[in-house]
């Protein structure tokens, strides 16, 4: 399955009540969406049609997060599905999602792009891959070790999409700052030369879903009404679903 | 005139302590190496740091320390005076200093943003729950008049 496919679909299952997006470019990930949208990029160049009701700024995603409202168009500064797409550095995608984990409920769902990349030279910080003619997925694939590491208490699943991966994470805590608090010692860490120590798991994709097991568990309902829950009731009600649920346990922690 | 061009994938910062530690890497930059100084400009805003050029392989480091008080919302401008030299030239990068995220340099031209940011939307409220509220103000009013 592609990347759009896997995002076609869970936009169809969660019937998000607004999405955010950070990494435009050409607006075939925007195009996705029938919800209230925030689509952001310095340099975005539409060509695909897009059928929402659109907030497009042009900017980077650091700059639109310090913002005093960055989701003024939203009728609440909550969003429920975002999708980080922007620059492919692990600390920039990193902080895209710290930023936007702020604005999260329980229920809302994070989708990063390009953390399966499928050769060292792929998940490299420069664009070797791309220069010659092949996809770049750069280092994202560092967040998602970095999610497990610091924050057991989200859902943090690779999913086997083609052609470079993408995270789902659920479960996310607008309250928590442990990521702001160890972001600085991470950044330290993940900025280095290349070649990248991309791990054989990341490569090989040991630890990935398949994206027909995460689109047919039966937690979407859920998630859809546990927007009306307080977050604490959420949360409680959503971990012991997504617990019961095993898409965790395939994951190579 | 051109600004200095900035690698993005080893330009970093980071936060240490109160301060944060500020390493941009310059690309077909011909610079005397040792003390330099760097400016930062947001709005009114200015600062000037001492600043470190070391050329320890192909590229040009810059490196500086920026201390606690430049920090605010939206993304300071960056300027070197390089040793010897009598003028501060443009550095094509910009750092974002907020309590509320990570700190974060961003490598690149400023985008040319165009419109304002948004004032966040006012809750479109039925005719009916107009009323409803305005009575229920009305009620509030009323009893605490009458120091219920």
């Amino acid at each position: 399955m592609r990347r759009h496919e896997l995002l076609s679909s869970l936009h169809q299952k969660l019937r998000p009540r607004n999405y955010l997006e950070i990494g435009v470019r050409n607006g075939r990930s925007l195009a996705l969406s029938r919800a209230r949208s925030i689509g952001v990029d310095p340099a975005f160049r539409l060509t695909a049609e897009v059928h929402c009701d659109l907030h497009l700024v042009r900017t980077t995603s650091d700059e639109f997060f310090a913002r005093r409202h960055p989701l003024a168009h939203f009728d609440e500064p909550v969003t429920d599905l975002a999708f980080i797409d922007g620059m492919h550095l692990a600390e920039y995608a990193l902080r895209d999602f710290i930023n936007i984990e702020r604005f999260c409920r329980p229920g809302s769902v994070i989708v990063l792009d390009d953390v399966l990349p499928r050769s060292v030279e792929e998940g490299g910080r420069t664009r070797v891959g791309a220069a010659k003619g092949g996809a770049w997925a750069g280092d994202v694939y560092k967040t998602a070790q970095a999610l497990r590491d610091h924050r057991p208490d989200l859902v943090v699943l690779e999913v086997d999409t083609f052609p470079t991966g993408t995270l789902v994470v659920l479960l996310p805590d607008h309250q928590s700052r442990v990521l702001h608090g160890v972001y600085d010692d991470l950044v330290a860490e993940m900025v280095s030369p290349d070649p990248q120590d991309v791990p054989v798991s990341t490569l090989e994709r040991t630890g990935a879903v398949a994206p027909e097991v995460l689109l047919a568990a039966d937690i979407w309902d859920a998630m859809r009404a546990s927007r009306a829950l307080p977050p604490s009731a959420a949360r409680r009600q959503l971990g012991e679903l997504l617990t019961s649920s095993g898409l965790e346990t395939r994951q190579v922690v | 005139m051109a600004g200095y061009e900035v690698a993005v994938a080893t330009s970093h910062a980071r936060r240490v302590g109160d301060e944060v530690y500020l390493l941009l890497e310059l690309l077909d930059a011909d610079l005397p190496t040792g003390d330099a100084e760097m400016r930062l400009v947001l709005g009114e805003r200015r600062a000037k740091v001492p600043a470190t050029v070391s050329a320890p392989g192909s590229g040009v480091l810059v490196a500086c320390t920026v201390p606690a008080h430049v920090r605010g919302r939206g993304a300071w401008h960056l300027a070197l005076r390089p040793a010897g030299s009598t003028s501060f030239k443009r550095i094509d990068a910009r750092l974002i200093v907020h309590r509320d995220q990570p700190v974060a340099v961003l490598p690149g031209p400023a985008p040319k943003t165009r419109l304002a940011a948004p004032a966040p939307r006012v809750a479109e409220r039925s005719t009916a729950g107009a009323v409803r509220a305005r009575l229920s103000h009305a009620v509030r009013s009323m009893r605490s008049k009458v120091g219920r």
